[in-house]
Protein backbone atom coordinates (compact mmCIF):
# COMPACT_ATOMS: atom_id res chain seq x y z
CA UNK A 1 0.00 0.00 0.00
CA UNK A 2 2.92 2.34 0.79
CA UNK A 3 4.21 1.78 -2.75
CA UNK A 4 0.84 2.42 -4.36
CA UNK A 5 0.36 5.66 -2.43
CA UNK A 6 3.93 6.76 -3.17
CA UNK A 7 3.37 6.22 -6.89
CA UNK A 8 0.05 8.08 -6.92
CA UNK A 9 1.44 10.92 -4.78
CA UNK A 10 4.44 11.22 -7.12
CA UNK A 11 2.15 11.70 -10.14
CA UNK A 12 -0.19 14.11 -8.38
CA UNK A 13 2.63 16.19 -6.88
CA UNK A 14 4.47 16.35 -10.21
CA UNK A 15 1.31 17.38 -12.05
CA UNK A 16 0.46 20.04 -9.45
CA UNK A 17 3.69 21.75 -10.60
CA UNK A 18 3.93 20.79 -14.26
CA UNK A 19 0.24 21.34 -15.08
CA UNK A 20 0.66 19.32 -18.26
CA UNK A 21 -2.17 16.81 -17.85
CA UNK A 22 -5.36 18.01 -16.13
CA UNK A 23 -5.50 21.53 -17.67
CA UNK A 24 -5.00 20.08 -21.16
CA UNK A 25 -7.73 17.51 -20.55
CA UNK A 26 -10.14 20.18 -19.28
CA UNK A 27 -9.50 22.55 -22.20
CA UNK A 28 -9.87 19.74 -24.76
CA UNK A 29 -13.08 18.42 -23.15
CA UNK A 30 -14.58 21.90 -22.92
CA UNK A 31 -13.74 22.70 -26.53
CA UNK A 32 -15.43 19.52 -27.69
CA UNK A 33 -18.55 19.86 -25.55
CA UNK A 34 -18.87 23.52 -26.51
CA UNK A 35 -18.64 22.68 -30.22
CA UNK A 36 -21.08 19.79 -29.95
CA UNK A 37 -23.65 21.66 -27.88
CA UNK A 38 -23.25 24.70 -30.15
CA UNK A 39 -24.39 22.53 -33.05
CA UNK A 40 -27.70 21.80 -31.32
CA UNK A 41 -30.67 24.14 -31.90
CA UNK A 42 -31.32 26.51 -28.94
CA UNK A 43 -33.45 24.86 -26.23
CA UNK A 44 -33.11 21.46 -27.91
CA UNK A 45 -32.20 19.77 -24.65
CA UNK A 46 -35.35 21.06 -22.97
CA UNK A 47 -37.68 20.12 -25.85
CA UNK A 48 -40.04 17.16 -25.36
CA UNK A 49 -38.85 13.78 -26.51
CA UNK A 50 -40.76 12.74 -29.65
CA UNK A 51 -42.94 9.67 -29.67
CA UNK A 52 -41.25 6.61 -31.17
CA UNK A 53 -41.27 7.10 -34.89
CA UNK A 54 -38.91 5.93 -37.61
CA UNK A 55 -35.99 8.34 -37.84
CA UNK A 56 -37.16 10.60 -35.00
CA UNK A 57 -34.65 11.31 -32.28
CA UNK A 58 -34.46 14.03 -29.66
CA UNK A 59 -31.35 15.98 -28.80
CA UNK A 60 -31.60 14.66 -25.26
CA UNK A 61 -31.19 11.11 -26.50
CA UNK A 62 -27.76 11.85 -27.94
CA UNK A 63 -26.59 14.24 -25.22
CA UNK A 64 -24.90 11.51 -23.21
CA UNK A 65 -22.94 10.35 -26.23
CA UNK A 66 -21.75 13.91 -26.98
CA UNK A 67 -20.61 14.36 -23.39
CA UNK A 68 -18.87 11.03 -22.85
CA UNK A 69 -17.17 10.92 -26.25
CA UNK A 70 -15.71 14.34 -25.46
CA UNK A 71 -14.58 13.18 -22.03
CA UNK A 72 -13.07 9.99 -23.43
CA UNK A 73 -10.88 11.80 -25.97
CA UNK A 74 -9.79 14.30 -23.34
CA UNK A 75 -8.96 11.33 -21.11
CA UNK A 76 -6.83 9.69 -23.82
CA UNK A 77 -4.75 12.87 -24.10
CA UNK A 78 -4.25 12.82 -20.33
CA UNK A 79 -3.35 9.12 -20.17
CA UNK A 80 -0.77 9.58 -22.92
CA UNK A 81 0.77 12.57 -21.16
CA UNK A 82 0.79 10.73 -17.83
CA UNK A 83 2.68 7.81 -19.41
CA UNK A 84 5.10 10.28 -21.02
CA UNK A 85 6.08 11.59 -17.56
CA UNK A 86 7.63 8.18 -16.85
CA UNK A 87 9.37 8.17 -20.23
CA UNK A 88 11.15 11.49 -19.64
CA UNK A 89 14.61 10.93 -18.24
CA UNK A 90 13.83 7.20 -18.52
CA UNK A 91 12.26 7.49 -15.07
CA UNK A 92 10.09 4.48 -15.88
CA UNK A 93 13.24 2.33 -15.93
CA UNK A 94 13.80 3.38 -12.33
CA UNK A 95 10.41 1.84 -11.51
CA UNK A 96 11.32 -1.37 -13.35
CA UNK A 97 14.52 -1.72 -11.35
CA UNK A 98 12.78 -1.32 -8.00
CA UNK A 99 11.61 -4.39 -6.08
CA UNK A 100 7.96 -3.50 -6.58
CA UNK A 101 5.05 -5.73 -7.54
CA UNK A 102 4.01 -4.69 -11.07
CA UNK A 103 0.37 -4.79 -9.92
CA UNK A 104 1.25 -2.07 -7.39
CA UNK A 105 2.85 -0.02 -10.17
CA UNK A 106 -0.38 -0.36 -12.15
CA UNK A 107 -2.54 0.56 -9.16
CA UNK A 108 -0.45 3.62 -8.32
CA UNK A 109 -0.53 4.87 -11.88
CA UNK A 110 -4.26 4.14 -12.11
CA UNK A 111 -5.06 6.23 -9.04
CA UNK A 112 -3.23 9.23 -10.51
CA UNK A 113 -4.99 8.87 -13.88
CA UNK A 114 -8.36 8.44 -12.20
CA UNK A 115 -7.81 11.60 -10.15
CA UNK A 116 -6.93 13.60 -13.30
CA UNK A 117 -10.01 12.27 -15.10
CA UNK A 118 -12.43 12.96 -12.23
CA UNK A 119 -11.00 16.48 -11.86
CA UNK A 120 -11.60 17.06 -15.57
CA UNK A 121 -15.19 15.82 -15.30
CA UNK A 122 -15.87 17.98 -12.25
CA UNK A 123 -15.08 21.02 -14.37
CA UNK A 124 -16.35 19.85 -17.77
CA UNK A 125 -19.74 18.45 -16.76
CA UNK A 126 -21.08 21.57 -14.97
CA UNK A 127 -19.87 23.73 -17.87
CA UNK A 128 -21.44 21.32 -20.34
CA UNK A 129 -24.72 21.73 -18.46
CA UNK A 130 -24.28 25.49 -18.70
CA UNK A 131 -23.52 25.46 -22.44
CA UNK A 132 -26.39 23.09 -23.14
CA UNK A 133 -28.81 24.98 -20.88
CA UNK A 134 -29.51 21.89 -18.78
CA UNK A 135 -31.06 22.47 -15.35
CA UNK A 136 -28.66 21.17 -12.65
CA UNK A 137 -31.42 19.03 -11.11
CA UNK A 138 -31.75 17.07 -14.36
CA UNK A 139 -28.35 15.43 -14.02
CA UNK A 140 -27.33 15.90 -10.40
CA UNK A 141 -26.80 13.90 -8.29
CA UNK A 142 -27.54 10.93 -10.55
CA UNK A 143 -24.57 11.49 -12.83
CA UNK A 144 -22.09 11.13 -9.94
CA UNK A 145 -22.17 7.29 -9.80
CA UNK A 146 -22.02 7.23 -13.61
CA UNK A 147 -18.87 9.37 -13.46
CA UNK A 148 -17.26 7.06 -10.92
CA UNK A 149 -17.96 3.77 -12.70
CA UNK A 150 -17.22 5.11 -16.20
CA UNK A 151 -14.03 6.91 -15.13
CA UNK A 152 -12.69 3.83 -13.37
CA UNK A 153 -13.18 1.78 -16.54
CA UNK A 154 -11.59 4.40 -18.80
CA UNK A 155 -8.64 4.84 -16.41
CA UNK A 156 -8.17 1.05 -16.17
CA UNK A 157 -7.89 0.78 -19.98
CA UNK A 158 -5.95 4.02 -20.41
CA UNK A 159 -3.35 3.21 -17.76
CA UNK A 160 -2.69 -0.22 -19.25
CA UNK A 161 -2.42 0.91 -22.86
CA UNK A 162 -0.71 4.19 -21.97
CA UNK A 163 2.12 2.09 -20.52
CA UNK A 164 1.98 -0.44 -23.37
CA UNK A 165 2.36 2.20 -26.07
CA UNK A 166 4.74 4.59 -24.35
CA UNK A 167 7.80 3.35 -26.23
CA UNK A 168 5.99 2.82 -29.54
CA UNK A 169 7.01 5.16 -32.34
CA UNK A 170 3.41 6.10 -33.20
CA UNK A 171 2.26 6.17 -29.54
CA UNK A 172 -0.01 9.21 -29.97
CA UNK A 173 -1.87 7.21 -32.61
CA UNK A 174 -1.67 3.81 -30.97
CA UNK A 175 -3.21 4.77 -27.63
CA UNK A 176 -6.59 6.05 -28.94
CA UNK A 177 -6.61 3.33 -31.57
CA UNK A 178 -6.41 0.63 -28.89
CA UNK A 179 -8.29 2.35 -26.07
CA UNK A 180 -11.32 3.59 -28.02
CA UNK A 181 -12.76 0.27 -29.21
CA UNK A 182 -11.97 -1.39 -25.88
CA UNK A 183 -13.66 1.40 -23.92
CA UNK A 184 -16.87 1.30 -25.97
CA UNK A 185 -18.85 -0.57 -23.28
CA UNK A 186 -18.21 2.15 -20.68
CA UNK A 187 -18.71 5.00 -23.15
CA UNK A 188 -22.00 3.48 -24.34
CA UNK A 189 -23.12 2.70 -20.79
CA UNK A 190 -22.32 6.15 -19.46
CA UNK A 191 -23.95 7.76 -22.53
CA UNK A 192 -27.13 5.74 -22.17
CA UNK A 193 -27.39 6.39 -18.43
CA UNK A 194 -26.77 10.14 -18.86
CA UNK A 195 -29.35 10.48 -21.64
CA UNK A 196 -31.90 8.45 -19.68
CA UNK A 197 -31.33 10.63 -16.64
CA UNK A 198 -31.92 13.73 -18.76
CA UNK A 199 -35.13 12.35 -20.27
CA UNK A 200 -36.71 10.58 -17.30
CA UNK A 201 -34.90 12.06 -14.27
CA UNK A 202 -34.15 8.48 -13.19
CA UNK A 203 -32.30 5.46 -14.53
CA UNK A 204 -35.27 3.08 -14.54
CA UNK A 205 -34.62 -0.16 -16.38
CA UNK A 206 -31.47 1.32 -17.97
CA UNK A 207 -29.76 0.94 -14.57
CA UNK A 208 -28.66 -2.47 -15.87
CA UNK A 209 -25.87 -0.61 -17.71
CA UNK A 210 -24.26 -0.13 -14.30
CA UNK A 211 -23.81 -3.91 -14.07
CA UNK A 212 -22.18 -4.10 -17.50
CA UNK A 213 -19.86 -1.20 -16.65
CA UNK A 214 -18.95 -2.65 -13.26
CA UNK A 215 -18.11 -6.01 -14.88
CA UNK A 216 -16.02 -4.16 -17.45
CA UNK A 217 -14.18 -2.32 -14.65
CA UNK A 218 -13.42 -5.54 -12.77
CA UNK A 219 -12.23 -7.31 -15.94
CA UNK A 220 -9.85 -4.51 -16.97
CA UNK A 221 -8.59 -3.84 -13.44
CA UNK A 222 -7.74 -7.53 -13.13
CA UNK A 223 -6.23 -7.65 -16.61
CA UNK A 224 -4.14 -4.56 -15.86
CA UNK A 225 -2.86 -5.91 -12.56
CA UNK A 226 -1.99 -9.30 -14.05
CA UNK A 227 -0.45 -8.18 -17.35
CA UNK A 228 1.26 -4.92 -16.35
CA UNK A 229 4.51 -6.78 -15.72
CA UNK A 230 4.68 -7.93 -19.35
CA UNK A 231 3.42 -4.61 -20.70
CA UNK A 232 6.18 -2.50 -19.15
CA UNK A 233 9.04 -4.89 -19.80
CA UNK A 234 11.48 -4.45 -22.68
CA UNK B 1 29.50 -13.15 -7.51
CA UNK B 2 28.26 -11.99 -10.90
CA UNK B 3 28.33 -14.75 -13.51
CA UNK B 4 27.74 -14.20 -17.21
CA UNK B 5 27.43 -17.44 -19.13
CA UNK B 6 27.41 -17.41 -22.92
CA UNK B 7 25.60 -14.10 -22.91
CA UNK B 8 24.34 -12.85 -26.26
CA UNK B 9 22.05 -9.92 -26.97
CA UNK B 10 20.81 -8.92 -30.41
CA UNK B 11 18.62 -5.98 -31.42
CA UNK B 12 17.11 -7.00 -34.73
CA UNK B 13 20.12 -7.95 -36.86
CA UNK B 14 22.59 -6.08 -34.69
CA UNK B 15 24.60 -8.14 -32.20
CA UNK B 16 25.33 -5.95 -29.18
CA UNK B 17 26.87 -8.69 -27.03
CA UNK B 18 28.25 -11.95 -28.43
CA UNK B 19 28.70 -15.11 -26.38
CA UNK B 20 30.22 -13.35 -23.38
CA UNK B 21 31.24 -15.45 -20.38
CA UNK B 22 32.64 -13.75 -17.32
CA UNK B 23 32.89 -14.08 -13.55
CA UNK B 24 33.20 -11.07 -11.28
CA UNK B 25 34.20 -11.82 -7.71
CA UNK B 26 32.46 -10.19 -4.76
CA UNK B 27 34.00 -6.98 -3.49
CA UNK B 28 35.89 -6.17 -6.67
CA UNK B 29 35.61 -3.15 -8.94
CA UNK B 30 35.65 -4.00 -12.63
CA UNK B 31 35.85 -1.40 -15.39
CA UNK B 32 34.53 -2.17 -18.84
CA UNK B 33 36.36 -0.24 -21.50
CA UNK B 34 35.41 0.16 -25.10
CA UNK B 35 34.56 2.56 -27.86
CA UNK B 36 31.05 3.86 -28.50
CA UNK B 37 28.81 1.02 -29.66
CA UNK B 38 31.05 -1.69 -28.25
CA UNK B 39 28.25 -3.05 -26.05
CA UNK B 40 29.18 -1.57 -22.66
CA UNK B 41 25.77 -0.07 -21.92
CA UNK B 42 23.92 -3.15 -23.14
CA UNK B 43 26.07 -5.34 -20.91
CA UNK B 44 25.25 -3.25 -17.83
CA UNK B 45 21.54 -3.26 -18.70
CA UNK B 46 21.65 -7.04 -19.04
CA UNK B 47 23.24 -7.39 -15.60
CA UNK B 48 20.70 -4.94 -14.13
CA UNK B 49 17.83 -6.90 -15.68
CA UNK B 50 16.62 -3.95 -17.74
CA UNK B 51 16.99 -5.96 -20.94
CA UNK B 52 16.74 -9.70 -21.36
CA UNK B 53 19.43 -11.83 -22.99
CA UNK B 54 18.75 -13.30 -26.41
CA UNK B 55 20.66 -16.35 -25.18
CA UNK B 56 22.88 -17.24 -22.25
CA UNK B 57 22.35 -16.08 -18.69
CA UNK B 58 23.24 -13.55 -16.03
CA UNK B 59 23.20 -14.49 -12.36
CA UNK B 60 24.02 -12.58 -9.20
CA UNK B 61 24.56 -14.85 -6.20
CA UNK B 62 23.05 -17.61 -8.32
CA UNK B 63 19.82 -15.74 -9.05
CA UNK B 64 18.69 -13.87 -12.15
CA UNK B 65 18.60 -10.05 -11.75
CA UNK B 66 14.79 -9.97 -11.50
CA UNK B 67 14.98 -12.00 -8.28
CA UNK B 68 17.51 -9.81 -6.50
CA UNK B 69 16.46 -6.28 -7.40
CA UNK B 70 17.12 -4.97 -3.89
CA UNK B 71 20.77 -5.97 -4.25
CA UNK B 72 21.28 -4.02 -7.49
CA UNK B 73 21.96 -0.32 -7.94
CA UNK B 74 22.09 0.87 -11.54
CA UNK B 75 22.96 4.29 -12.92
CA UNK B 76 22.57 4.61 -16.67
CA UNK B 77 22.95 7.48 -19.09
CA UNK B 78 19.72 8.94 -17.67
CA UNK B 79 19.39 9.48 -13.91
CA UNK B 80 15.80 8.02 -13.67
CA UNK B 81 14.55 11.12 -11.86
CA UNK B 82 11.28 13.06 -12.05
CA UNK B 83 11.87 16.59 -13.27
CA UNK B 84 8.96 18.16 -11.42
CA UNK B 85 9.91 16.69 -8.03
CA UNK B 86 12.62 18.14 -5.83
CA UNK B 87 15.83 16.25 -5.09
CA UNK B 88 14.53 15.23 -1.66
CA UNK B 89 11.11 14.22 -3.04
CA UNK B 90 12.77 12.06 -5.71
CA UNK B 91 14.89 10.24 -3.13
CA UNK B 92 11.96 9.91 -0.71
CA UNK B 93 9.94 8.36 -3.53
CA UNK B 94 12.64 5.79 -4.26
CA UNK B 95 13.10 5.20 -0.53
CA UNK B 96 9.42 4.20 -0.41
CA UNK B 97 9.81 1.89 -3.41
CA UNK B 98 12.85 0.17 -1.87
CA UNK B 99 11.32 0.24 1.63
CA UNK B 100 14.27 2.19 2.97
CA UNK B 101 14.06 4.65 5.84
CA UNK B 102 13.69 8.21 4.49
CA UNK B 103 16.06 9.49 7.19
CA UNK B 104 18.96 8.33 4.98
CA UNK B 105 18.10 10.94 2.35
CA UNK B 106 19.65 14.14 3.85
CA UNK B 107 22.96 12.38 4.57
CA UNK B 108 23.06 10.97 1.05
CA UNK B 109 22.41 14.40 -0.45
CA UNK B 110 25.32 15.73 1.60
CA UNK B 111 27.53 12.87 0.40
CA UNK B 112 26.98 13.76 -3.26
CA UNK B 113 27.40 17.49 -2.60
CA UNK B 114 23.74 18.40 -2.99
CA UNK B 115 22.91 19.09 0.64
CA UNK B 116 21.87 22.66 -0.12
CA UNK B 117 19.72 21.70 -3.10
CA UNK B 118 17.34 19.22 -1.51
CA UNK B 119 14.31 21.46 -2.07
CA UNK B 120 15.21 22.38 -5.66
CA UNK B 121 13.27 20.83 -8.52
CA UNK B 122 15.32 18.44 -10.63
CA UNK B 123 14.34 20.36 -13.79
CA UNK B 124 16.56 23.20 -12.57
CA UNK B 125 19.61 20.93 -12.15
CA UNK B 126 22.65 20.94 -14.41
CA UNK B 127 23.78 17.72 -16.09
CA UNK B 128 26.40 17.14 -13.39
CA UNK B 129 23.94 17.76 -10.54
CA UNK B 130 21.43 15.36 -12.10
CA UNK B 131 24.19 12.78 -12.43
CA UNK B 132 25.13 13.20 -8.75
CA UNK B 133 21.50 12.94 -7.67
CA UNK B 134 21.16 9.86 -9.88
CA UNK B 135 24.13 8.39 -8.03
CA UNK B 136 22.44 9.16 -4.70
CA UNK B 137 19.32 7.34 -5.97
CA UNK B 138 21.51 4.39 -6.94
CA UNK B 139 23.20 4.23 -3.51
CA UNK B 140 20.02 4.87 -1.49
CA UNK B 141 19.22 1.22 -0.74
CA UNK B 142 22.89 0.30 -0.17
CA UNK B 143 23.09 -2.23 -3.04
CA UNK B 144 25.66 -4.98 -2.94
CA UNK B 145 26.09 -4.77 -6.72
CA UNK B 146 26.64 -1.36 -8.24
CA UNK B 147 26.36 -0.96 -12.02
CA UNK B 148 27.47 2.41 -13.34
CA UNK B 149 27.32 3.41 -16.99
CA UNK B 150 29.83 6.19 -17.70
CA UNK B 151 29.59 7.49 -14.10
CA UNK B 152 32.24 10.21 -14.63
CA UNK B 153 30.36 11.71 -17.54
CA UNK B 154 29.18 15.24 -16.76
CA UNK B 155 30.94 15.40 -13.39
CA UNK B 156 33.37 18.16 -12.52
CA UNK B 157 36.86 17.33 -11.24
CA UNK B 158 35.90 17.53 -7.54
CA UNK B 159 32.91 15.22 -7.98
CA UNK B 160 34.94 12.80 -10.08
CA UNK B 161 37.55 12.57 -7.35
CA UNK B 162 34.89 12.00 -4.71
CA UNK B 163 33.14 9.25 -6.70
CA UNK B 164 35.50 6.29 -6.05
CA UNK B 165 35.17 6.77 -2.29
CA UNK B 166 31.38 6.77 -2.55
CA UNK B 167 30.99 3.68 -4.67
CA UNK B 168 33.57 1.32 -3.19
CA UNK B 169 32.10 0.98 0.29
CA UNK B 170 30.98 -1.99 2.38
CA UNK B 171 32.69 -4.61 0.21
CA UNK B 172 30.47 -3.72 -2.70
CA UNK B 173 30.94 -5.28 -6.15
CA UNK B 174 31.17 -2.55 -8.76
CA UNK B 175 30.86 -2.92 -12.51
CA UNK B 176 31.36 0.34 -14.37
CA UNK B 177 31.73 1.30 -17.98
CA UNK B 178 33.96 4.07 -19.26
CA UNK B 179 36.08 5.01 -22.22
CA UNK B 180 38.46 6.91 -19.90
CA UNK B 181 41.30 4.39 -19.44
CA UNK B 182 43.39 6.42 -16.93
CA UNK B 183 40.35 6.88 -14.71
CA UNK B 184 39.46 3.19 -15.05
CA UNK B 185 42.97 2.13 -14.03
CA UNK B 186 42.71 4.41 -11.01
CA UNK B 187 39.48 2.95 -9.61
CA UNK B 188 39.26 -0.62 -10.88
CA UNK B 189 40.81 -3.89 -9.72
CA UNK B 190 40.31 -5.38 -13.17
CA UNK B 191 39.81 -4.02 -16.69
CA UNK B 192 37.78 -5.70 -19.41
CA UNK B 193 37.93 -4.40 -22.97
CA UNK B 194 34.82 -4.85 -25.11
CA UNK B 195 35.01 -4.71 -28.91
CA UNK B 196 31.95 -5.42 -31.00
CA UNK B 197 30.22 -7.05 -28.06
CA UNK B 198 33.13 -9.45 -27.36
CA UNK B 199 35.54 -9.35 -24.45
CA UNK B 200 39.24 -9.13 -25.25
Amino acid sequence: MRTILALAAKDLRGESRAKQIAPVMVVFALTLVFLLTFALPPGALRAPVPLPKAGAISAREITGLLLWTSIFFAAVIGFGRSAAADREGSAGDGLLLAPVDPAALYAGKLIGNLAFLLATELVAIPLFMLFANIAPGSLLPGILPVMLVASLGMAAVGTLFGAATQYAEARSLMLPLLAFPLSLPVILGASKLTSTLLIENRFGSEARWFILMAVFDVVFLTLGAVTFEFVIEE
Amino acid sequence: MIVLDGLTKTFGRVRAITNLSLQIADGTTVAILGANGSGKSTLLKLVAGLVKPTSGSVTLEGSPPAECKSAIGYLGHEPFLYRYLSATENLNFYADLYRVDRTRVPKLLEDVGLGAKGASLVRTFSRGESQRLGLARTLLHEPRYLLLDEPFSGLDETSSERLPGLIAQNGRTVLLSTHDRPRAEQVADRLIHLTGGRAE
